[in-house]
């Protein structure tokens, strides 16, 4: 995947509002696309109707919150994440992805201006010091898909080494991170990798290959830099054209041969987490996915979203965590996005505040007027 | 008061809306019906504010609303009927009144809805969201006449017919229009929701299984055949979810031994145990119930692979 011509083919207007043009990150991008004429506005309101698609990238300094606690979901384990906006959509094209169902006709936008969540973030680390704040900027886009044009992420990561119980999470589907390298210190800074058996590779879009994410996982693992990955979503049986069992042990299979791969390309103790969830859709994104996995059997969950029947995402989840302990030592914290209570105990046999190296990554921090534990 | 016969020549585009809701014939004949609206209609979209209304516009002035009522006056020999006459507006404001005047928000069908549509458009009227709340009563006007409008023509068509709605007929669109037929023709009738979920159904099946025209409509006939659609198609559409509730029933069945235990599985199995629920009579109930419950113990595993 290469940045150069991934901008050039993706990226035809360019708006920044006026608050933004200032900004060191901003000047550095328009020197660096030098294939667009910049587009000054007030505020992306005024930004066309005709323009407002994944193929006009806008810039405005940031947005009213700025750092918010992962939306998780209803009844199910949270793992207390937290989240910046940095990118908000995303135009690698995942099949699969939950912003179909609400950034249509929406550009990208860029918040060009850390400061206000880096100061945000310092705030809630240093009132909660003996809790470990993970915090991610890849919620609404990916955080490094437009970071060699802007290199924010960068002040993140600086402004926020000396902080030892902040990890910040810049997760990606590309393989755009020698940016990042040189970064001293670096703090507890993890650089997350979403990952897929190449099976699936049709399901992403425009992201880079599992190979090169792998080498770049290496690359910035060899930097210093933590790696976290993220087996998100898993996909189960019809995915590959076979059904029940048979299907399941296909992708079980192919999802170890991942784990393989990863455990060559990075030393176990530089991966910070692992996280596992399985494909799962909102009623008002099915409507989006037109690929044959939709046609699976799925189940509507206790939070209202759509996954596979509970025992088979069990059985996914059990063999891909026996394959990861298997090729990793030391065994590295692994968790599941957005399961419940049945699912954990079925998959670990106990809840995550009941799991070493898990416990202190999904304790929350105490919100206004409770007693800090 | 106008005479019946000049306002029949005076109805203009605006003749938009379905006849059923016009007054009882006792009410035209006493002309106890709505005014209705007689005005020129300004080319310019603009309201033309200060134009003076005189009598040569007068006779072009047209029927802004009550076409149905004075169709059927004509029809019933009624001579005349109330009027009033209005400076001259524009396309957009004449087209807002005889909205109001109909008063039927949120109600119009979706032939109604696009006769609206098109005459919006060909009088440059902008579908903005005063209209919409007139039409639908949100926002929503102009997005669901253009996904409306989008449907294949005999997907429109059972729209029309009520036989689906818009968001089915979008979702199962490329269905072939022969499957709809089986559905929504078979004798055996089914309710709207049903419907929704045999079609929603087929649809999926149809994209798993990679069938063609004559393997869906034959699917589809011999669905509506069953003596119960939705479970046998259900039961295509999810043979590894109902054999596991076939696995359970039989469980159920199986490990209770006759004794009136009711056994509950969470819904779809997505959850972390099974509900039971014993009714006891005497203590020789009590004695039956515990043996059902050692057999399930003995046989747990079989439950709980299940979740």
């Amino acid at each position: 995947m290469n940045s150069s011509s991934f901008y050039k083919a993706r990226i035809k207007r360019l708006y920044v509002t006026s608050d933004a043009v200032g900004l060191e990150a901003v000047q550095r991008a328009l020197g660096r696309l030098p294939h667009l004429a910049a587009r000054a506005v007030d505020s992306l309101e005024e930004v066309p109707a005709a323009d407002r698609n994944l193929h006009t990238l806008c810039v405005t300094a940031f947005r009213g919150a700025t750092l918010s606690a992962c939306p998780g979901t209803r009844v199910h384990r949270c793992c207390n994440y937290h989240t910046v906006d940095l990118y908000a959509g995303c135009p690698l094209g995942c099949s699969y992805c939950i912003m179909q169902s609400y950034l249509q006709r929406a550009p990208v936008t860029v918040y060009a201006d850390p400061s206000p969540a880096i100061a945000a973030i310092r705030a809630q680390a240093l009132a909660h010091r003996h809790l470990p704040l993970r915090v991610g900027s890849g919620e609404t886009g990916d955080s490094l898909l437009y970071d060699p044009l802007f290199e924010i992420t960068r002040r993140y990561i600086s402004e926020l080494a000396d902080l030892d119980n902040v990890y910040f999470e810049a997760k990606t589907k590309t393989d755009f991170v020698d940016q990042l390298l040189d970064i001293e210190p670096k703090g507890n800074a993890v650089i997350g990798f979403s990952v897929n058996a190449p099976r699936f590779a049709a399901e992403e879009g425009a992201s880079a290959p599992l190979a090169a994410r792998l080498q770049a996982a290496q690359r910035a693992a060899r930097a210093g830099f933590l790696v976290a990955f993220h087996f998100d979503p898993l996909f189960g049986s019809a995915a590959n054209g076979r059904s029940g069992q048979d299907g399941n042990r296909d992708a079980a299979a192919a999802y170890a041969r991942v784990a393989a791969q990863l455990a060559a390309a990075v030393p176990a103790e530089r991966v910070a987490w692992i996280s596992l969830g399985t494909v799962r859709y909102t009623p008002a994104l099915k409507a989006h996915i037109s690929r044959p996995y939709i046609h699976d059997e799925f189940v509507c969950c206790a939070d209202g979203k759509f996954r596979y029947i509970q025992r088979e995402r069990v059985a996914l989840y059990r063999s891909v965590v026996q394959a990861l302990r298997e090729y990793l030592r030391p065994i590295p914290p692994i968790y599941l996005c957005m399961e419940s209570d049945a699912v954990w105990y079925r998959v670990f046999g106990s809840l995550p505040q009941q799991i070493d190296g898990l416990r202190t990554l999904f304790a929350a921090a105490p919100q206004r007027g409770e007693e800090l534990p | 008061m106008e005479r019946v016969d000049e306002l029949l020549t005076r109805v203009g585009p605006l003749d938009l809306f379905a006849p059923e809701r016009v007054p009882h014939d006792s009410l035209i004949e006493r002309a106890l019906v709505p005014v209705l609206p007689l005005a020129c209609l300004t080319v310019d979209p603009a309201p033309a504010e200060h134009a003076s209304f005189t009598d040569n516009q007068a006779t072009a002035a047209q029927l802004i609303w009550g076409a149905p009522i004075v169709r059927r006056a004509a029809a019933i020999g009624v001579g005349r009927l109330p009027v009033h006459r209005i400076d001259p507006v524009s396309p957009r404001a004449s087209l807002l009144l005889a909205l109001r005047m109909e008063g039927r928000i949120g109600a119009y069908s979706w032939v109604e809805r696009e006769a609206i549509h098109r005459h919006a458009v060909r009088n440059r009227v902008p579908i903005d969201d005063q209209l919409s709340q007139l039409v639908t009563g949100d926002g929503g006007f102009a997005d669901g006449i253009a996904r409306y409008l989008r449907l294949a023509p005999r997907w429109r068509r059972a729209v029309d017919e009520g036989a689906v709605d818009v968001r089915t007929a979008e979702v199962c669109g490329a269905l072939p229009a022969a499957v709809l037929d089986a559905v929504t023709g078979a004798e055996r009738v089914v309710s709207f929701s049903n419907r929704r979920l045999l079609l929603g159904w087929l649809s999926e099946l149809c994209g798993r299984d990679g069938l063609h025209e004559p393997a869906a409509v034959e699917l589809a006939h011999d669905i509506m055949r069953s003596s119960n659609p939705v479970e046998a198609l259900r039961r295509l559409r999810y043979p590894r979810l109902t054999a596991m509730e076939r696995r359970f029933g039989e469980l159920q069945q199986r490990l209770s031994g006759g004794v009136p235990l009711a056994l509950k599985a969470p819904r779809d199995f997505e959850g972390d145990g099974f509900e039971l629920q014993i009714k006891v009579r005497s203590p020789d109930d009590i004695g039956h119930a515990i043996d059902a419950l050692k057999r399930m113990q003995e046989h747990g595993d079989e439950l709980f692979e299940l979740l």
